[in-house]
């Protein structure tokens, strides 16, 4: 019975929230329409432009352009890899650091100065070091990235409860099943955590590094478009990449909620 | 025909800290022969968690051995399992009953007899039907009958109980109790016990072990003179039973000199 009552609220608070976003909409072509300004045209304007641009093919042409090949697909990969490279790296490191002390004393301070750096700062440093290619795009991604899955890791590792770890050790189970049957599991909420958080900086990164020395993706398209002054256009890049981070959030949580099951329900129990 | 399982042999542990070197076990000696059930009581903080966790090799003691079936402990050994005071940060919270039933037998036997082990061991402590539930969803007793069944699927030669009731209302620890010496019959398993309550040591074991505070020896080996099946009525009425209590309260008591209790009776 309570879980249909909590269903219920759940439906009516999204029905909510997207009476809100619509409602900004209405208000934001109404505002536009009625301004001349060059600077600002209608969100419907923008949608249609946005489905001209990459979503026009038709079923047989496979629906999306040719532009979104060059404008959006480069983007993606670039973004997809950087944070494979960031959350393998990072949730790795993090668990040899939240289970071998003598790492963590020697290797935390290094790692906290390294975490200081501004991303984008290191943009000079990667267009020298490894060049304008995707390596470059890639590497600063992950680099960037890197520190939120490997902060919140360590962190979750560490406070795995003792009473798991002995356990584990009383059954004799080998560490290799430990570190993937308990250890990983107990952090895996905290873990989630931290890639959210990097995936939004991944996603500032990514633009961060199209925007010097690109031939394409969504960075390059949106400077392009702006030096031209083809307004329409940068105003469906900027559409482009909050779906972009939207839809990658929507995917995550989607991916959370399936493995972090049990982790709702027991806190929703415990509450 | 019994014989010695489990032999402990001047066994002393020192922890070292900042305030100097704490002694806390100081030469501890007792055998417990197959199929006996002992309990160990003594005074809070008089280290049965740090005797514990050296039987089970959780620990590596600073002196002395301990022998299981002959071999001597030096990491967690064969044929021991284990059920923690703490139930709640013993199961694991993302398994399924089952699940957390089973996992001591992962890649250790077949997929078949783990589920067989399994579904024989939730019969055994009468949670048949909660297989598919997850441990935060039942009540604490139930939660460390689950931990108990997960030592069973393990088929313990040796079962080592870290105050396994401590947690749980009286009306559930009575149940508890009658309950572990039931699989203790159907499984025949040798059990050590350790506890803080004097009552329950005697109702459950055939010889109760009492220790001193810290550092801590052993002061008394009280065998208890009781036939199974026990019961919780009659038996505790049993004169033998107040008896065999009374002796232990007052080997305590005697362990612990300048407690509340010896200074309320100097007259």
């Amino acid at each position: 019975m309570s879980t249909t009552v909590q269903t219920n609220e759940r439906m009516l608070r999204i029905a909510v929230g997207w009476c809100g976003a619509l409602l900004l909409l209405v208000v934001w072509q109404l505002a536009t329409a009625r301004s001349d300004s060059l600077f600002f045209p209608t969100p419907l304007e923008i949608f249609d432009d946005l489905g001209e641009r990459w979503f026009s093919d038709g079923l047989s042409g496979g629906i999306v352009t040719d532009a979104f090949f060059v404008d959006v697909i480069p983007s993606l990969e670039r973004l997809l890899i950087g944070l494979l490279v960031a959350w393998t790296v990072g949730i790795s490191l993090g668990v040899l650091l939240g289970r071998i002390p003598a790492v963590a004393h020697t290797v935390e301070p290094i790692l906290h100065f390294m975490r200081a750096l501004p991303g984008p700062v290191l943009l000079p440093l990667a267009l020298v070091l490894v060049g304008t290619g995707t390596t470059m795009r890639v590497s600063l991604i992950a680099f960037g990235a890197v520190w939120p899955v490997l902060f919140n890791t360590y962190s979750a590792v560490r406070r795995v409860p003792e009473g798991y770890l002995e356990t584990a050790r009383t059954a004799r189970v080998s560490r290799l099943r430990t570190l993937f049957q308990v250890i990983l599991p107990a952090a895996s909420s905290g873990i989630f955590a931290g890639i959210r958080v990097s995936t939004s900086l991944g996603i500032i990164l990514l633009i961060a590094s199209e925007l010097v020395a690109a031939s394409d993706g969504i960075g390059f398209g949106l400077t392009q478009a702006q030096r031209s002054f083809q307004l329409l256009p940068m105003w469906s890049f900027i559409v482009a990449l909050s779906l972009l981070g939207y839809l990658s959030n929507l995917v995550l949580s989607g991916v959370e909620s399936g493995v972090l099951r049990w982790h709702r329900l027991q806190m929703a129990v415990q509450d | 025909m019994s014989t010695t399982l489990l032999e402990v042999d001047d066994l002393r542990h020192t922890y070292r800290t900042r305030q100097g070197d704490q002694t806390v076990l100081d030469g501890i000696n007792f055998d417990v022969q197959r199929g006996e059930f002992v309990s160990i009581v003594g005074p809070s903080g008089c280290g049965k968690t740090t005797l514990l966790r050296t039987l089970s090799g959780l620990l590596r003691p600073t002196g002395g051995t301990v022998t299981l079936s002959g071999n001597v402990i030096t990491g967690v050994p064969k044929g021991l399992a284990m059920v923690f005071q703490d139930y709640r940060a013993s199961l694991f919270p993302w398994r399924r009953v089952g699940a957390n039933v089973e996992f001591p037998l992962l890649g250790r036997v077949s997929k078949a007899e783990r589920r067989a082990r399994t579904v024989e061991s939730l019969k055994a402590v009468g949670l048949a039907d909660a297989a598919d539930k997850y441990a935060w969803q039942l009540s604490g007793g139930m939660q460390q009958r689950v931990a108990i069944a997960r030592a069973l699927a393990m088929r313990p030669e040796l079962l080592l109980m870290d105050e396994p009731f401590a947690s749980v209302d009286a009306q559930t620890r009575s149940d508890l109790e009658d309950l572990l010496l039931r699989v203790r019959e159907q499984f025949d398993m040798t059990i050590l016990f350790v506890t803080h309550d004097v009552d329950e040591s005697v109702y459950l074991s055939t010889r109760v072990l009492s220790l001193s505070k810290a550092p801590t020896v052993k002061t008394a080996d009280v065998p208890v003179p009781l036939a199974f099946p026990r019961d919780q009525i009659n038996t505790r009425e049993d004169p033998s039973f107040v008896e065999t209590r009374s002796e232990v309260a007052r080997l305590i008591r005697q362990a612990s000199p300048g407690g509340l209790a010896a200074a309320a009776s100097v007259h």
